[in-house]
């Protein structure tokens, strides 16, 4: 950028019908700029002509002209020569029209008959530093929009490729299962004696074909959410749930796992536990993980226990214990690296990716919990991890912690508040919920508040809301198009602010305070 | 397809919605428990119609319904189903979603706007694991949504939701 003082010569163009007038200018002109060159034309169309022709530093133009009048003037020479700074000369101190000249892009204006030549020197040596910085400010804006278009572009592009990445993992999963399928089903078929007598043996045999199998199929799973993990892909609908249910769900079948591999399954869940706040199939996914792990792990005679208490005030805790090989103090803590795997004494039953501690870690931190494990080495294990109470205010704090202390996202976190209309049925209300929570991912909260409301807490920033609720808007129309009870009902949207979650999260989490009023809903 | 479906004029042009309100009132109209508990039903043996383009599923629902009294129909492809479901009036359909010859969105669709099918309970039944395909399924007008694969006991039990099925006498 050339904006310091001019050593070479000037070049002016002077548009001056009136001879007087000229002279009178040039000769001002000669004195500011000693070495400068001007050339003097006497119409708007003899200028454009010069500027088309020549480069100049600046142009100086009379407003009234044989061909021109005016602002007309002003319009015309900016649009013939852009590269150079505009001065205006009028014949009288009309205000009016110097302002609109000079928002229409001239630099200046000067009154005629007042010009002095240091008037002239500054003036001028203005105009050419503020007309050089704005045509730079353009070229940037320029870039910037070329760069931004860039960015989308890429950006298209490998959302679309993510996609399809994921679309491929969705298949190849899709297609080991088949198989396995059919495997699991002729093996509890064939040792169910529907195919003919089986003796014990036989069908103790058959028990571990479907056992192995199920192995199989737990390992899709976890390379399924290994790559959902990976891509930010994998959504989590937290919300108040019972410790029992979760481990209820589950517990058909680890019981199985532990008949065919003859091991003791115990159950202890302490009674009168607070709800939970969390995604029940991830945390289900958790305690498959562990348990399979324990199993895997025991020694004769096998022993499990899964239990549930509360931890703290905040927190329950769900433990998988066994009375296996145990795990040196050493590698404690490389066992949840992805693919790791403690080398023991027990070979054949040990297969696996080693993902499922990981997973289980990753999945446990989506929840807002926390991971441990004790052990002593021959003695057992005890893989235990938190959840916290269905206490939304608690739940914020751990939710903006884990934003802030994350890698992904720009730090941001933005409330909105969604309403419906008030005479809408118990069904449709489930569906509202439904839909929201479909429509969060994993660094995404959603609190269900009274009167059939709610409160999202998301992680976009305030420039990309436009886009989230536009997304919102599409994603609810594509509902719509084939519900079968009808079209949802309209949402009434209002956004209540953005917040950085490093800076102030207590201004977030006070905001659900305010919001939930905390004696509701929080659990003692 | 158009020939497959008895009044083309009048059902194609029926919304989904409509027809999927239409059959949910059918059924309520048949009786609380949708009509399978009706005495004059109740001595028929339930039909249950398995959609898979492996053989291998048909054949095990087949093997393991062989204890019970019930009758099962196999279609390995998308048409195939649908064309068995208009032809033999299942009282269950058994169905996967990805199939060669029309899938199971373009199944459920067919069925549930053509009046001769609308009503027959629908249990899908896949090894995908997408959520979305779960509610798109149920959208479609889908009874029940499972994933493979799935232990006899946890299937019989969804199937006896929508049909009687009762051991044979030894």
């Amino acid at each position: 950028m050339v904006i310091a003082e001019q050593k070479t010569q000037l070049r002016i163009l002077l548009i001056e019908d009136d001879c007087v007038d000229g002279e009178s200018v040039t000769r001002s002109l000669n004195k500011a700029f000693p070495n400068c060159g001007v050339r003097r034309v006497r119409c708007l169309g003899d200028a454009t002509t010069a500027v088309a022709a020549s480069e100049f530093d600046v142009v100086l133009a009379d407003l009234s002209l044989p061909d021109s009048r005016g602002l007309e003037s002003v319009v015309t020479m900016v649009q013939a020569c852009p590269q150079n700074p505009l001065i205006v000369l009028t014949g009288h101190a009309d205000d009016e029209l110097s302002i609109t000249a000079i928002a229409e892009g001239a630099q200046d204006y000067l009154v005629k008959g007042r010009i002095s030549p240091e008037l002239l020197q500054r003036s001028i040596r203005y105009a050419i530093q503020r007309h050089a910085m704005l045509r730079h400010n353009d070229q940037l804006l320029e870039t910037l929009r070329q760069r931004d278009l860039l960015l989308q572009n890429k950006n298209q592009k490998l959302e679309k490729a993510c996609k399809t990445a994921q679309k491929f993992v969705d298949n190849v999963s899709h297609e080991f299962r088949t198989p396995l399928t059919v495997i699991m089903e002729y093996a509890s078929l064939l040792a169910d004696g529907i195919a003919g007598p089986v003796s014990q043996e036989q069908a103790k045999l058959l028990g571990v074909i479907d056992d192995r199998a199920s192995d199989l199929n737990n390992m899709v799973d976890d390379m399924l959410d290994v790559s959902k993990l990976e891509s930010g892909l994998l959504g989590a609908s937290r919300s108040p749930c019972t410790v029992a249910a979760i481990i209820d769900h589950v517990l058909p079948a680890i019981r199985r796992k532990a008949i065919v591999r003859e091991v003791q399954l115990d159950v202890e869940i302490d009674e009168d536990l607070p709800d939970v706040f969390c995604d029940p199939a991830k945390v289900g996914r958790v305690i498959v993980n562990l348990a399979i792990n324990a199993i895997k792990f025991t020694r004769n005679p096998g022993r499990v226990c899964i239990s549930a208490r509360r931890h703290g005030e905040n927190d329950i805790s769900i433990a998988v214990s066994d009375n296996g090989v145990g795990i040196p103090a050493d590698r404690q803590r490389e066992i949840f690296q992805r693919f790791a795997q403690v080398k023991t004494e027990i070979r054949d039953s040990t297969k696996g990716f080693g993902l499922g501690l990981n997973i289980a870690q990753e999945l446990v931190d989506l929840n807002f919990g926390k991971m441990d494990v004790e052990s002593t080495e021959g003695e057992g294990s005890s893989f235990s991890f938190t959840l916290p109470i269905n206490c939304p205010v608690e739940v914020t704090r751990r939710f903006t912690s884990r934003l802030a202390a994350g890698q992904e996202g720009t730090g941001e976190v933005s409330a909105i508040a969604i309403a419906i209309e008030d005479d809408t049925n118990e069904s449709v209300i489930r569906d509202v919920e439904r839909f929201l929570v479909h429509l969060l991912r994993q660094n995404d909260l959603i609190f269900a508040l009274p009167n059939r409301q709610w409160l999202l807490l998301v992680s976009v920033p305030s420039i990309a809301m436009d886009d989230f609720l536009t997304r919102l808007n599409k994603e609810r129309v594509q509902i719509n198009r084939n519900r079968p009870r009808g079209p949802l009902p309209e949402f009434q949207v209002r956004v209540e602010g953005t917040w950085n979650v490093a800076e102030r999260a207590q201004d977030i989490v006070q905001m659900v305070d305010q919001q939930l009023g905390e004696e509701n809903y929080c659990v003692a | 397809m158009s020939s497959l479906i008895s009044k083309p004029s009048r059902t194609r042009n029926r919304p989904l919605q409509q027809a999927v309100q239409a059959r949910l009132a059918k059924r309520k109209a048949n009786g609380k428990d949708g009509g399978w508990s009706d005495p004059s039903k109740a001595t028929r043996t339930p039909r249950i119609l398995c959609i898979d383009d492996d053989p291998e599923i048909c054949r095990t629902l087949e093997m393991r319904l062989s204890d019970y009294q019930a009758e099962v129909l196999v279609a390995y492809f998308g048409t195939q189903g649908f064309w068995e479901a208009i032809t033999d009036h299942p009282d269950l359909i058994l169905m996967d979603v990805s199939m060669p010859s029309g899938d199971g969105r373009f199944v459920l669709e067919s069925l549930r706007n053509n009046q001769a099918t609308e009503a027959i309970p629908v249990i899908v039944l896949t090894g995908m694991r997408d959520p979305e395909l779960h509610s798109e399924m149920l959208a479609l007008g889908a009874d029940s949504f499972l994933n493979k694969p799935i232990h006899f006991d946890v299937l019989l039990s969804e199937m006896q939701s929508f049909v009687e099925l009762s051991k044979r006498p030894e």
